[in-house]
């Protein structure tokens, strides 16, 4: 739970009022969190040597063209009686047809 | 940014035998090519493979890239790479379909990490359409609509390659189908120099352990499978007698394997096999997504389910509302009868 509190230093900054010293302000939480253990490290695209050019959304090779959402309800079907008939008569049709035997 | 080149398939052998996907894809491949207006080649590596050609050829393929080497016999990903690459650079295909077996899904995303391409895994469909990029605002017409399950088999996504890599993409074993061989049609042969460094072979396979699956679902005329409606391992014998009396396979829903009733070796569905026999006979089956993506293609489906509501009906020709332990043992004694 220790960790809950841990911050980078984008996101504290994202919390200051507009008309805040910046830089004041993120070179003290900077330095409070470290000793705590608490500052999540933030690397750039340049820090982390990525190709900033294939960052991203335009970066990427492939794209999603478009996405469906699936549904499956209860469709058209051959309703068969639960019965010694009902089963008889599938198992009779599925014979005549060459599906069985 | 157009690519014309052709449509390529990675003719996976074993021991000079060609993996079914590999033919699977060979004829969907064939649909693609025909609306491009391309070929269809395969690339085949291996060592004394050339028997695997005409077979090749015999589905559809014009051209084969062959490439015969003792270093690449067996299998291992790093020459495999290193060949599929240098033909790539060479000859531009325009798409390049891998099965997704295991030496597929090795060996196609080191191929596409080198050529720095995109890669769709475990498609479930390709078309071929335009498209529009509208976040760098270019139009490419023809491109590879790569269909596959994400997010856990709720959403059907249709993915592109907006580059104009070649587009490549796995495809499971079973969900294309296969076509009809005709040894009549013949196409060339191109041989392929095998230009390996020590950087390549450096894995070398000391031993190799077979061990083959005793169950063959994706060859099964008929399967009987049971779901979580089973309610116990006990009571899939119902699923194993009746499979029986019809001469058909046992499966299973992932809900049965997970709960630990079968093994794996007979899950259907997306994370599983998937399935197209003549009759599929589902039993206590709800009919997840996920499921129903491994044996919709059935030519005739039986559901049986105590919950009208259930998805298995949408896909079912035959649906039974009822028990399944009172309906299969009618079901039992009814074919018995009239056998």
């Amino acid at each position: 739970m220790k960790y809950k509190k841990a911050m980078g230093r984008s996101e504290f900054a994202s919390t200051l009022a507009a008309d805040a010293d910046k830089a004041a302000s993120i070179a003290e939480f900077e330095k409070k969190y470290a000793e705590k253990g608490l500052l999540i490290t933030e690397l750039t695209a340049a820090e982390a040597g990525a190709d900033v050019n294939r960052c991203g959304l335009a970066g990427s090779p492939t794209k999603v063209k478009q996405i469906m959402s699936v549904v499956l309800t209860a469709g058209d079907f051959k309703n068969v009686e639960p019965t010694e008939a009902g089963v008889t008569g599938l198992i009779h049709e599925l014979i005549t047809d060459h599906t069985l035997g | 940014m157009e690519n014309r080149g052709n449509v390529w398939v990675f003719a996976e052998q074993e021991g000079g035998k060609l993996a079914d996907v590999s033919l699977e894809l060979v004829s969907k491949a064939c649909d693609l090519a025909a609306k491009l207006g391309t070929k269809v080649e395969a690339v085949l590596l291996g060592n004394n493979v050339k028997g695997c050609v005409d077979t090749l050829f015999s589905y559809g393929c014009s051209n084969v890239y062959l490439a015969e080497d003792e270093r690449l016999e067996p299998f291992t990903v790093l020459p495999y790479a290193k060949v599929i690459m240098d033909l790539i650079l060479e000859h531009k295909p325009n798409i390049l379909l891998f099965g997704a077996t295991m030496k597929g899904r090795e060996l196609a995303p080191r191929v596409a990490s080198m050529k720095k391409a995109g890669l769709t895994a475990d498609c479930t469909d390709l078309q071929i359409d335009d498209f529009e990029d509208k976040v760098n605002k270019k139009f490419y017409k023809d491109k590879l609509m790569q269909i596959r399950p994400a997010f856990g088999g709720n959403i059907i996504a249709t993915i592109v390659n907006s580059w104009d890599d070649p587009q490549m993409v796995t495809v499971r074993e079973g969900v294309m189908k296969m076509g009809t061989p005709d040894p009549s049609r013949k196409g060339t042969v191109t041989k392929v120099d095998v230009a390996l460094t020590e950087k390549e072979t450096v894995v070398k396979v000391l031993e190799r352990v077979r061990q083959d699956s005793t169950v063959n679902l994706k060859g099964a005329q008929i399967i009987v499978a049971g779901g979580y409606g089973v309610g116990s391992k006990e009571n899939f014998k119902l699923i194993r007698e009746l499979a029986d009396a019809l001469g058909g396979e046992v499966a299973a829903s992932r809900a049965a394997v997970d709960a630990g009733w079968i093994s794996h070796d007979y899950q259907v569905g997306q994370t599983g096999v998937t399935v197209r026999p003549k009759l599929y006979i589902a039993c206590g089956i709800s009919g997840s997504v996920q499921h129903c993506a491994g044996m919709s293609e059935s030519k005739k489906i039986i559901a049986i389910n105590t919950d009208p509501g259930a998805p298995i009906f949408s896909v079912a020709h035959y649906g039974i509302i009822g028990d399944l332990n009172s309906v299969i043992p009618m079901m039992i004694k009814a074919f018995k009868a009239k056998a």
